[in-house]
């Protein structure tokens, strides 16, 4: 109970926080935080993709109503992060783990679980940064804001992994 | 039935984010004008494609109808050129005649007759006056060409105003000729027949002969009957004389490949025929409109010289 909460908490604290970004912070054209991926890609294994879709479209349309951007671009960006969220799992992680109500962290393995976010904040970006600007060209600019954005948003999901869930694990992992 | 039902998840899962992005899509084109602007020209674009395809694939099952129209169209204009030229060669006739009246009588009778003659040509150029041939189009709904008498069904007949002896042609060659009509089709017999022929001349020279088929090759005819003093070349264009009421005159027939002498006084012209009777599918069926005339004539002086 006092772990759903928990987890409640945070996933309301990262959409705040999320939404004051998008309102107030400004990293110039190349860097993008995003940390509503963040909460998709750490549902718990048990939640399926059609829990996850919703849960993905819900989320980034609340950001979108709450933020000063365009209505639904979170809203499309995060779905395909949730279309992806299980599939990714399943290829990662033990068949026998999917059923637990755990949630994907560095018990994975530190390439699978770092793959798995890598992939999942590129399809979000790359999402993200094409609907924001209907096209990818120019085509460097594209790909460097990114890039820029992706390397942000991963150093920014390690920190709050580190903060919200696994300090412990993360400390046995690298020693 | 593991694999089935993650097939089925997989697809409901795949529909369901479809809706879900689509939602999130129409929301974005609402709210932003640049989005809505591309969203809208993407879309555009797969609408322009689709209607670009659907209109090929109708023009495609259409093809045959359009085909039919162009024939008939074809047909028209065919019978409009024959009309044309005939009034052309008739006011030619008409105008040297009025000169020539002109040269020998009085004025006032000149210009009687001139206003005569003027009245016919235009009365012939506004079309009062049936044109010399007139022209059916018509389909092929079976032809042999691996027989020495080759036969052709056409999907017109009697109700289409065909009748038996009209000729068959296309712009590329003589077909044959009509022989027998019912209401609806028409039997006709292909010039691929031993016994058919047809007066063709050498466009060069003007040079008429009988044009029969060698019986062996579709692509081949025999031109006999001319005279060895005649001079042409291989690749000389042969066509309809014109001297039937059956074909009009000048129908492109073929081109001559080769010649061989025949009993010192004539020549064999070997004819190269444009049409390819094997793949044929529209044709036209001509009328002479003086025919009957024409033959009364003819009837006419045979019995006088029988008297």
């Amino acid at each position: 109970m006092k772990n759903n909460n928990h987890y409640i908490i945070t996933i309301v604290v990262i959409v705040i926080i999320q939404i004051l970004s998008n309102n107030y912070l400004n990293l110039g054209l190349y860097l993008y935080p995003a940390l509503l991926p963040f909460i998709i890609l750490k549902l718990p294994f048990k939640i399926r993709t059609i829990n996850s879709l919703i849960i993905a479209f819900c989320l980034g349309l609340v950001t979108d109503i709450l933020s000063n951007g365009i209505l639904g671009l979170n809203a499309a960006s995060l779905t395909f992060v949730g279309l992806l969220r299980q599939p990714l799992l399943n290829i990662s992680v033990n068949q026998k783990d999917i059923g637990r109500n755990e949630l994907p962290n560095f018990k994975m393995g530190i390439y699978r679980y770092m793959s798995y976010l890598t992939i999942l904040y590129f399809v979000y970006l790359t999402v993200y940064i094409g609907l924001d600007m209907m096209s990818f060209s120019p085509i460097s600019f594209t790909l460097i804001k990114i890039i820029c954005s992706l390397v942000l948003n991963i150093i920014l999901c390690l920190i709050l992994e580190i903060i919200l869930y696994n300090r412990e694990n993360i400390n046995d992992r690298l020693r | 039935m593991h694999k089935r039902s993650n097939f089925i998840n997989f697809i409901f899962h795949l529909i369901i984010f479809i809706i879900l992005e689509g939602l999130a899509i129409f929301l974005i084109s609402k709210n932003s004008i640049i989005q809505k602007y591309k969203i809208m020209q993407e879309i555009r674009l797969v609408q322009n494609l689709t209607w670009k395809n659907q209109y090929k694939l109708k023009s495609y099952f259409s093809l045959s109808k359009t085909n039919q129209q162009l024939a008939d169209e074809n047909a028209r204009l065919r019978s409009f050129l024959s009309d044309y030229q005939q009034n052309i060669s008739q006011s030619k006739i008409i105008r040297g005649n009025v000169n020539a009246v002109s040269n020998t009588s009085n004025n006032a009778a000149s210009n009687a007759y001139s206003d005569t003659s003027s009245n016919t040509i235009n009365k012939q150029i506004n079309g009062n006056e049936k044109p010399f041939f007139k022209y059916i189009s018509a389909e092929i709904i079976q032809n042999t060409c691996n027989r020495s008498h080759n036969r052709i069904i056409i999907n017109k007949g009697s109700l289409d105003g065909i009748k038996e002896d009209m000729g068959v042609i296309t712009d590329r060659g003589i077909i044959g000729i009509v022989r027998q009509v019912s209401k609806h089709f028409s039997l006709i017999y292909s010039f691929l027949d031993i016994d058919e022929s047809v007066s063709a001349i050498i466009k060069k020279t003007n040079t008429f002969g009988p044009l029969v088929w060698t019986g062996t090759n579709t692509k081949y005819a025999i031109m006999s009957e001319i005279p060895i003093h005649t001079e042409f070349s291989v690749g000389d264009t042969i066509v309809s004389s014109g001297y039937s009421t059956i074909y009009p005159a000048n129908i492109p027939l073929g081109t001559i490949e080769s010649s061989e002498v025949k009993d010192g006084t004539q020549y064999n012209l070997k004819i190269k025929l444009f049409e390819n009777y094997s793949s044929l599918k529209f044709v036209y069926v001509t009328e002479c409109r003086d025919k009957e005339e024409i033959l009364s004539l003819m009837k006419e002086k045979e019995d006088n010289n029988e008297k």
